[in-house]
């Protein structure tokens, strides 16, 4: 049965059990070292939660084309398959808070983003309180994921991408600097920029269409617009105005961008209720392209089985109370 | 893709052994060269950009690599994209602390507000993480 994915600020069950979920996974030992993944240093345990920002790290660091630049087009972002490839990241993580809850009808939460972006100080916003994310910091002191140096259970970042984007060991309380990369986040007008397919300049005929040739970070289309690479910044805003560990490339070490994703992809979702379950680029495109089209299975570990196809209609698997 | 499929893979052995076997990185040396390429009435034109970095007198290795509208991008902070290749390092400098220790600002100095040098919206483009 389709779970129902809330808003976290109305939902504080859904608030409660993510955060539950999270610390839980977070203490799983997987059961591999960080030497299986190439990470320098001595074997150290990595846990279930870092497994996904190893994998985001993975897929940002591998080009499309293979001999192409991953600053240019990577397996998930910068390129058509940005959204296909986050929903699946999401869905197999909300199974394991599915799984480490023992609750089936867990569904995971949404930060409408948007909302806050309209307020005269989003850092007062109800996501940052205690009883939520908690606030900013180096460390993040207050909240759930807050660092105390004397309790190895609190919430730490063990493993992180540095600035020469190579993954290393580290431990750590999670970080975050709000405006410190962007001095607002994306308000509803933003928002509604992105549908407006009116004539321009009241607004975008091709933000009818999800994507458009040459399938470049900032090609014409729906999926460049809430990439954040055209028009307002969207999904990239979101990433820099929040700072700290959402800024690099191992940004899932903040439990706030699972949260962030999920609003992404309701957007997503809502996109398609108006125009179609569609995607670009088909398979008569290059290979050139492998990853990034329709049938192509995306970096993940179920192979074949999972495409940007796969994950347009994925109603048997969620729905979301509100979608715009 | 059925509720069962991902209850099925919803295991930590099964992210785990996949990232596992997926390529280990390319371990580079020395500075990265990016690679412009165009066509203009009919010339092919190809402009190759190296950086050499130092902060503080240390060799800095990070992967830096223009457009062809001129943007320089570092994917250390894949969500950014700067008009120069110093406002780059000004920001790693501030998102990575640990890094270069010392200076004015000891410790990353997060627990402030924004840093006005390189958010001009409109001109400095977000990029994705």
């Amino acid at each position: 049965m389709a779970v129902v994915r809330r808003n976290i600020v109305t939902s504080p069950a859904a608030r409660d059990a993510f955060i539950e979920g999270v610390l839980r996974l977070k203490r799983e030992d997987s059961a591999l070292k960080t030497t299986a993944f190439g990470i320098p240093g001595p074997a150290a345990p990595v846990r279930t939660y870092d497994l996904f920002v190893i994998w985001h790290f993975k897929a940002m660091t591998t080009p499309v084309p293979p001999d192409g630049e991953i600053g240019t087009r990577n397996a998930a972002h910068r390129g058509p398959v940005f959204l296909p490839w986050h929903r699946f990241m999401l869905n197999l993580f909300e199974a394991h808070l599915k799984r480490v809850l023992d609750d089936s009808s867990f569904g995971l939460p949404y930060w409408e983003w948007s909302i806050d972006g309209s307020l005269p100080a989003p850092e007062t916003a109800l996501v940052w309180k205690p009883d939520f994310m908690g606030g900013q910091g180096n460390p993040v002191t207050d909240g759930p994921f807050a660092f105390d140096a004397g309790d190895s259970n609190s919430f730490r970042v063990r493993v992180e991408a540095g600035p020469n984007l190579k993954l290393r060991q580290t431990n750590r309380g999670l970080r975050r600097a709000f405006g410190s990369g962007f001095p607002t986040l994306p308000n509803a007008l933003d928002v509604g920029a992105a549908f407006n397919t009116l004539p321009a300049p009241a607004g975008d005929p091709d933000l009818a269409t999800y994507d458009f040739a040459p399938w470049l970070a900032n090609s014409r289309g729906f999926r460049s617009r809430l990439e954040g690479f055209t028009g307002t910044g969207l999904h990239n805003q979101v990433h820099r105005w929040i700072g700290g560990d959402m800024a690099p490339a191992s940004s899932p070490n903040d439990p706030v961008f699972f949260l962030h994703h999920a609003n992404v992809d309701r957007l997503w979702e809502g996109w398609m209720n108006r125009h179609g379950r569609t995607y670009l680029p088909t398979m008569s495109e290059s290979a050139e392209l492998l990853g990034h089209r329709i049938d192509d299975p995306l970096i993940s570990p179920l192979g074949a089985g999972v495409t940007p196809r796969t994950t347009l209609d994925n109603t048997a698997l969620f729905t979301y109370d509100v979608i715009p | 893709m059925t509720p069962e499929e991902l209850a099925a893979a919803a295991d930590p052995a099964t992210l785990g052994n996949y990232l596992s076997e997926l390529p280990q990185q390319p371990h580079h040396h020395g500075p990265l060269t990016s690679i412009r390429q165009d066509e203009f009435q009919g010339h092919r034109i190809v402009i190759k950009t190296t950086y050499e970095i130092t902060v503080d007198g240390e060799p800095l290795t990070a992967p830096l690599i223009v457009s062809n509208d001129g943007q320089v991008h570092c994917h250390a902070l894949p969500t950014y994209e700067f008009r120069s290749a110093t406002d780059t390092i000004r920001a790693l400098i501030e998102n990575f602390p640990d890094d270069f220790p010392g200076g004015d600002h000891p410790g990353g100095g997060h627990d402030s507000g924004g840093h006005p040098d390189h958010q001009v919206p409109g001109t400095d483009r977000e990029g994705s993480a």
